[in-house]
């Protein structure tokens, strides 16, 4: 914008040196203005202040063309060059038959132009180079937006494998988790029916047991009568005298026997006794009750646990699951917006064919100083163009209505509105 | 699916198009000129759709059409203009060569993939 504005300055101050001059100030303006319109995207300031600099030449030029004393044609007078250059700028063909002698400035004048030779070689090789070089980066910018796409699609995958591998391991997780609970409720379940059961079953042990302390105690009241019974014997035995003697030692015997059957009976009583004590402490007993209880809780509490575990893994997937949706929404946004820069990057291509636009018109200016240098030095067979047809030329190139846009504002004319539709389909 | 085919000049032009419309699933090919382009189709290639741009080198967009509409792969393909250019003349005149739209560049990848969508058969 502000290389639009000050070339607009430099077109004003060309104006009172000629229509010639005017002219091509004229084609130099739109050429700016066109350039212009690339606004920041391409450095072309330094080439469209250049383009501007070629009118003020050709304003110095024409001044050292006129002779001391020569007014402007505006005022009346017509010097020679002046006419000469005015005849160009209207388009007239030089035409031998009524060609005014050339001034004798006019060598200078055509070696200066001349000299714009390399001018026009360098502005024209400078706005190849930034068409080349938006190009350049333009397909830079799309390789990095193909990488970052690749990314973004694999970091997609990635994270999509993750979730599912996440997900199948908290279900696993999950699964394994309600499997232990329910063996450990089973195996708790089993085992209370179990220790019922012992309980019951010992419970009949301890009452056999009493009645196998029934049955020692008739043992030992038979063994007591035994002895009664062989100490009457003994006694009989003796008053039968020697006819006794014989019963007297099966009378003795049979004493000694019941004395080893009580003492048997007593044994088996102790034993017993001290079985039946240890069932009733150790497997019985209120510490065996505590022990189970104890036991019981902490099987609650490993229960507890895996109900925790089993929260914490559900917890666990509804935070990954949000987080996913999370990704998944910012991967679609980035993707989204580099599929939208792959739209914008056609900007580049608009942008080049502007700068092809005034590639070409430069050429034709440079083509136009020639025609001028030659006419200068006397070449009767050379064609002018006017600026008219320098300024009809370039507007033939124009291939955007930005570009014709710009023209007509550039030249100060009414701008055509485009209603016609970006997309259209027949 | 047939692919697209991509005619422009613009290096630029023929990647970020190309890269887009891979990335909506058309497979594609591409071309730097009409000539180019008109060796493909006459070489087997039978599109399902032409994207070319006006002004190019040699033949304009819209004289390709011309000359694609003459040969049997393209006959009744469908064909848009997608170029700088918005004249009222320059697509009448596309119309009349048997263009199926004109796009003015720069086309929104939203929007053209809307195109798209409308143009290709299903």
């Amino acid at each position: 914008m502000i290389v639009g504005q000050s070339l607009a300055g430099a077109g004003s101050a060309k104006r009172g040196s000629g229509r010639a001059t005017v002219l091509a100030g004229a084609a130099g303006l739109a050429a700016a203005a066109a350039l212009a319109s690339l606004m920041s995207a391409v450095d072309a300031g330094t080439a469209v202040v250049a383009l501007a600099a070629i009118g003020a030449t050709l304003a110095t030029q024409v001044a050292l063309s006129r002779r001391p004393g020569d007014v402007d044609s505006e005022a009346g007078s017509a010097p020679m060059a002046h006419v000469r250059i005015e005849a160009t700028a209207d388009c007239a063909i030089s035409d031998a038959g009524d060609r005014t002698p050339a001034p004798a400035a006019a060598p200078l004048i055509a070696a200066r132009i001349e000299e714009l030779v390399p001018f026009f070689a360098l502005t024209d090789a400078q706005l190849r180079s930034i068409v080349e070089q938006t190009g350049d980066a333009a397909i830079g910018i799309l390789e990095q937006l193909r990488n970052l796409d690749g990314q973004i699609v694999a970091m997609k995958a990635k994270s999509a494998a993750s979730h599912d591998r996440g997900n199948r391991i908290s279900a696993e997780g999950l699964s394994t988790d309600h499997k232990v609970v329910a063996l450990i409720r089973n195996y708790m379940r089993a085992r209370s029916e179990e220790i019922a059961a012992e309980r019951v079953h010992l419970g009949r042990v301890i009452e056999q047991m009493n009645s196998l302390k029934n049955l020692t105690h008739s043992l030992d009241q038979i063994g007591s009568a035994t002895n009664i019974l062989s100490l009457n014997a003994t006694i009989e035995a003796e008053r039968a005298g020697a006819l006794g003697a014989g019963f007297k030692v099966v009378a003795s015997e049979i004493r000694a026997l019941s004395q080893k059957s009580r003492a048997a009976v007593q044994e088996a009583n102790t034993a017993i006794a001290a079985t039946q004590s240890v069932i009733e402490s150790t497997l019985l007993g209120a510490a065996t009750d505590q022990r189970r209880k104890a036991e019981a809780e902490q099987i609650e509490q490993v229960l507890s646990a895996l109900d925790a575990v089993s929260q914490s893994y559900s917890a666990i997937v509804a935070e990954h699951d949000t987080l996913m949706a999370e990704m998944d929404a910012e991967h679609a946004a980035i993707a989204c917006s580099v599929l939208d820069t792959y739209g914008r990057i056609q900007f580049q291509d608009v942008v080049r064919q502007q700068v092809e636009a005034l590639i070409d018109a430069l050429t034709s200016l440079r083509s136009v100083l020639d025609s001028f240098a030659q006419s200068l030095v006397g070449d009767e067979r050379v064609d002018l163009t006017c600026g008219q047809a320098l300024i009809e030329r370039l507007q033939s190139r124009y291939v955007s209505n930005v570009q014709r846009t710009t023209h007509a504002v550039a030249l100060g004319e009414a701008s055509r509105s485009d209603d016609a539709k970006a997309i259209e389909l027949f | 699916m047939k692919p697209v085919l991509l005619v422009d000049d613009s290096p630029t032009i023929l990647m970020s198009m190309s890269v887009l419309l891979s990335k909506a699933g058309y497979p594609n090919e591409q071309a730097p000129n009409a000539e180019a382009a008109l060796e493909k189709v006459r070489g087997g290639l039978a599109p399902g759709l032409v994207i070319t741009d006006y002004h190019m080198p040699g033949m304009h967009g819209v004289e390709l059409i011309q000359e694609l509409r003459k040969l049997p792969p393209t006959r009744f393909t469908p064909m848009l203009v997608l170029t700088t250019e918005s004249q009222q003349d320059k697509r009448d005149a596309a119309r009349k060569a048997g263009a199926t739209g004109w796009l003015v560049k720069p086309v929104e990848a939203d929007k053209l993939l809307q195109v798209l969508k409308q143009v290709l058969p299903n």
